[in-house]
Parts: structure tokens; sequence; C-alpha cells
């Protein structure tokens, strides 16, 4: 063989090597959950999604729908209506068939776990608007260690409140109705499109195409933190902060120092308005924890990740521990679990962020894919 | 008889009282910032300059007093005037610089929601100034202090990551109220940066021409669309 080719084939092969692992790497992150899953939870949403819109009458449709490109798709925050001015179906709005339709669709949309957290965030803002620790009417879905209903009773047949407001209405509404169903796009299996999900302290985006699909930028939230319903202690985002005070009590003096920040984050940095931004990373690289407290991070990352359907969740988490490297925790605050404390982990196509209030009672996170936020990405492909 | 004097008084006293309500409503229920003024700064270094983002959000309790601080008029609306006086106001607070040497930072716009939003404690004014720098290649420092108003606000101060291949940000220390921010960092020189897209851009020619050259060679004979594109055979 002349030489120039067996340079070239030399070459071919060294290059299709690395190509093979770079391709195997990416096979690896979605290995998790074949695309047919992915695929099949999508026409599956896309169903539930058509079955909601099918309750609705004309002038209902429109009000719930919005074009794929519309300003809708970064409509969201944490505060009360009117306080910020949110549309689509409105809870209080809907008929019990509808919110029974609304509550199925999320069943589908959301894991167990993630489906547990958003009622467990809605009941309590009911327990704002009531001021009663012992929950809703009747019926609502149980908490706690007991396995979430998803039948969607409990919210489907709670109680009608219109809100707490101020003297002569327009004040901030509160109360597990006051929580809004938007589509961003059609409803599809394969075409491009978003469901919305929000109200106070709650904002869930959920982008699908096809068989992809990210939850980035969603905001779960809680106040109170901690709630007594049906004699159970319910804590809609009580794993992530224990899982969190374990962690940074896991690490040695070392990696402490290298994890606390030496000041003060009263609030979220990367919070609403914030989408597809990214701040220098800080703490300590995921990297320099050992295996065991590795273990431990991806598994506070996965409450995160973990609220969309796990055949979105299990490529998701395959993805980020592929930027191990690249990946920090960063904390704030005493490391005595039951103080208020702020954390934060942070990769190059992730930023959760948990942010105390002040107070214990009243939680902001935020989780965020500045590479990705509501689907940049899979637009780009 | 009415006089304008006794109006504004009456209005005055209808908004406190509207206010007080809305602290007592709101607080009651959902304890959102209350009492402080929440200064949240963004940097971000740029060839060419550092552009500050300031989101100042107060809460309802010292909504009033930050209002009234912009209102010179008393005409209970925030004029673009009266938004250009303050937003100079509170850039004369902030002090940024370069490797030691103070820069002058212009205001490049800003938002600001209207009077209502801002007492109801649910929105902010974001503004943006820039200060034109002129780097070389090499280390460098940028501090930022925000001294506004420090006897009811809580600040923040992050740097962005960079969007030029230029900028790597280094070591960043800040004082434990994030009201000083110094960051440590190097500027690339041009010629590196376009080296590394003309690395990227011979590997990626070096890689198809290796593929067609491999194709040509392996497929001749079985492959009679290379033989009909051999100009030898034609």
């Amino acid at each position: 063989m002349p030489s120039l080719p067996r340079f070239a084939t030399l070459s071919c092969l060294v290059l299709s090597g690395i190509a093979a692992v770079g391709i195997a790497q990416r096979a690896s992150s979605s290995a998790s959950a074949s695309p047919a899953t992915q695929a099949e939870v999508t026409a599956r949403l896309a169903a539930s999604a058509q079955a909601v819109l099918a309750t609705l009458d004309e002038a209902g449709r429109a009000k719930v729908q919005f074009p794929f490109d519309s300003p809708q798709k970064t409509r969201w925050s944490n505060l009360p209506s009117p306080m910020f001015q949110r549309t689509g179906l409105r809870l209080a709005d809907a008929t019990a068939a509808q919110k029974t339709a609304v509550m199925a669709l999320l069943s589908v949309a959301l894991s167990r776990d993630g489906y547990r957290k958003v009622t467990e965030i809605m009941r309590g803002d009911e327990m704002l608007r009531t001021g009663d620790t012992s929950g809703p009417a009747r019926g609502a879905p149980n908490g706690g260690g007991a396995p979430p209903d998803r039948s969607g009773a409990g919210i489907a047949g709670g109680a009608r409140g219109r809100g707490r407001g101020m003297p002569g209405g327009g004040g901030p509404e509160f109360g597990q109705d006051q929580y809004y169903l938007a589509f961003v796009g059609t409803p599809s299996a394969t075409a491009p499109w978003m469901l919305q999900f929000g109200g106070h302290h709650l904002a869930i985006n959920l982008t699908l195409m096809g068989s992809e699909a990210t939850m980035a930028p969603s905001l779960p939230a809680a106040q109170p933190a901690t709630y007594t319903f049906e004699g159970q202690t319910i804590r809609p985002l009580g794993r992530e902060n224990d899982k969190a005070f374990g962690l940074i009590n896991a690490l040695d003096a070392n990696l402490q120092r290298q994890a606390i920040l030496g000041y003060r984050v009263p609030d979220l940095v990367l919070g609403p308005g914030q989408d597809g931004r990214s701040i220098q990373p800080e703490g300590v690289k995921a990297s320099a924890l050992s295996a065991p407290q590795q273990t431990m991070l991806w598994d506070l990352v996965r409450e995160w990740t973990g609220i969309m359907n796990d055949a979105f969740a299990e490529p998701r988490m395959a993805e980020l521990r592929s930027h191990l490297n690249d990946t920090y925790f960063a904390w704030s605050g005493p490391t005595t679990n039951g103080s208020a404390a702020y954390f934060r982990v942070q990769g190059p196509t992730l930023v959760i962020e948990y942010a105390p209030q002040g107070t214990v009672d009243h939680i902001h996170t935020i989780y965020r894919d500045p590479t990705n936020d509501y689907g940049a990405k899979f637009a780009r492909r | 008889m009415t006089t304008e004097r006794s109006l504004r008084a009456g209005r005055t006293a209808t908004l406190a009282l509207a206010v007080l309500a809305t602290v007592s409503v709101v607080t009651d229920v959902s304890a959102h910032r209350r009492d402080e003024y929440l200064q949240a700064a963004r940097i971000s270094i740029e060839p060419s300059r550092i552009e500050v983002e300031l989101d100042l959000t107060p809460g309802i309790a010292v909504a009033e007093s930050i209002i009234a601080g912009i209102d010179s008029d008393r005409d209970g609306a925030l004029s673009p005037n009266e938004m250009h006086d303050y937003v100079a106001q509170v850039l004369k607070a902030v002090d940024l610089r370069s490797d030691g040497q103070s820069l002058r930072l212009e205001a490049i716009g800003w938002d600001v929601p209207d009077a209502a939003a801002l007492r109801r404690g649910d929105d902010s004014i974001r503004l943006r100034a820039a200060a034109p720098l002129r780097l070389t290649s090499g280390s460098h420092q940028v501090s930022f202090r925000n001294s506004y108003r420090p006897d009811i606000s809580v600040y923040m101060a992050n740097t962005l990551a960079p969007d030029s291949d230029r900028i790597a940000v280094g070591a960043q220390r800040r004082d434990p109220e994030q009201r000083e921010l110094v960051v440590d960092y190097t500027v690339r020189s041009e010629a590196f940066a376009s080296s590394s897209a003309w690395k990227f851009a011979s590997i990626a020619g070096l890689l198809l021409v290796t593929i067609l050259w491999l194709l040509r060679v392996w497929c001749r004979p079985a492959c009679p669309r290379f033989d009909r594109l051999d100009p030898r055979r034609a």
C-alpha cells in the first residue's frame, strides 16, 4: 500500500475512533429510556392535552392555546395572580370534568414524585388562602409518605376558592384553584409544543419535540414549606432540603470550605426573566467529591429533573452525569438542618437554586438548562 | 372649597391606606420581601466594555419611600425625567474599577414598572449601564461596589459567564453582604481566539479530505458511481 493511503487510513481510524467515542457518549445519554418510550409518552401527553381541549368550547380553546413562538412561552412567575397576570384555563373557572382532564394530563406529564410535589405545592397555597392547617375542604390527594392519588380528585373536588384578596378586590389570589393551564403550540406527538402549568409558587414549563422534552425553566416553590394535612406532616420540598443538608454534612472540612460561599445569598440569582443566562460557577467541583458523595449530589439533582415523566428524566440525568467535571455545588448559610440555607448546583447545561426567603417556611427554587430553556437546543437541531 | 392641597392630602391618605391594606393582607399570607430593598447586580465582562445590570426590587414596606425618592413632582407617576435622575443617583453610588482605575458607568437603558406594581412589591426597576474599556491581553481585575441605600438594602452581585472566548473569569471575592465583588480575569489575544477557530477548521477539513480519499480507494471496484466520476475513465 502506498504511504499516503496508509496515512489516510490511520488518520481515518483515529478520527473515527474519536467520533465513535463521542457518538457512544451521546448514545449513553439517552440509553436509559429508549426513544420509543419517550416518543410514546409524548404521544400520550398529546392525546391527554387534546382531551383537555375537547372539554372546552371554541372560546375556551382560544383562551388556552397560543402560537409556539408567542411571548406566552416566557410568561410565568412565582407571584400570585393578579400580581402577575396569567392567561390560560384557570382551575377556578373550570368545570369538574375539565379539572379532572387537567389533572389527568399532569399525571402523564409528571412522574409520580413530580405529581406529588405539584399537588402538595398547590395544597400549600390552599393553606395560605384558608389559614387553616387542617387542609382543604374535602377529598384532596394525600401526601407525606403515602402514595399520591393521581386521579386529581383532590384538586378537582377541592374548595372552589376565589382567593383571598385585598379590600375592594384586585389583591393577590391564593388557593389550589388559582392555577392556570396553557398550551404554547398545538399538542402533537412530533411537532414542538409546550405545556405550561402554574400559579403562586409554581411554574412548570414542559417543552416537547417528538421524543425529546425539557422542563427548563421551571420554578417549584413552597409556602408554607411544612404543614399538616389529615394528620400527616407535608413538606413539598422537604426532600430537596434534607438531601442538600445531607450532602453538605457528608463533605470533609476541606470540601466544605470549597463548597461554602463566604457571603449571604438572599434570593434566586437566575430566577424569572433570566432565561438562557449563566453565571460564573462557584463552589466545589463534583469531580472532587467521593463516589458516595457524587451519588448524593445526583440524587439531589434528581429531585428537580425527576419532576417530569421518568421517560424524560432518565436521559436528562445521564446527560448531566456526563458533565461531572464541570458541575459545581455551592452553599451559603448554616449547615445544620432546620436552618435557612441557600444552595446551587450548576453545570454547563444545568442551574438549580434553592433559596429560602428569609425563613425556612418560604422556599423558592429554580431549575434551568441555560442551553435549552424552552427547548432552544431542540429548535436549533 | 376643595383646594389642590386638600385634594393632594386626600389622595395621599387614600394611598397610605391602600398601601397599609396591601401590606397587612399580603404579608399576612405571603411573606414576600417586605422591608428590604433587593439590589441584584450582574456584571458582564466583554473585551471592549464592562456592563452592569441592576435589578432593584423594593419590598412593600419600603416601596413608598423609594417611590417618594423618585417622584420628585409628587404626581404619583414616575416620569422619564424622574427616572433619569434616579438612575443617575443610583449609579453615583456604584463604584466600578478596572485594575484599580475608576470607570465611569453610563446608563444605557432602564425599564420601570408603574408605581402601583412597585408599591405592591411585585416588580422591579431594571437598569443597564456600561463603561468602555480597552483591554490588553493578560491578567486583569474588576471591582464593583454598590453603596446605594445601605440602610434598607440587601445585595447580590454575580458575574455572568462571558460570551467571548477571549475572556476567562478566575477567582471571585465578595464581602459577606455582597455589596462588593472583585473578579480576576484573563484576556486572551485575538490571535489566540482566531487560531482556535483555524485549528478546528483545519481538523475538520483534514477529516473530510481523508474520508473522501478512503472512499475513493476502497470503493473504486464496487462503486460504479465513483468510476463514473473519475475523469481518467471518461
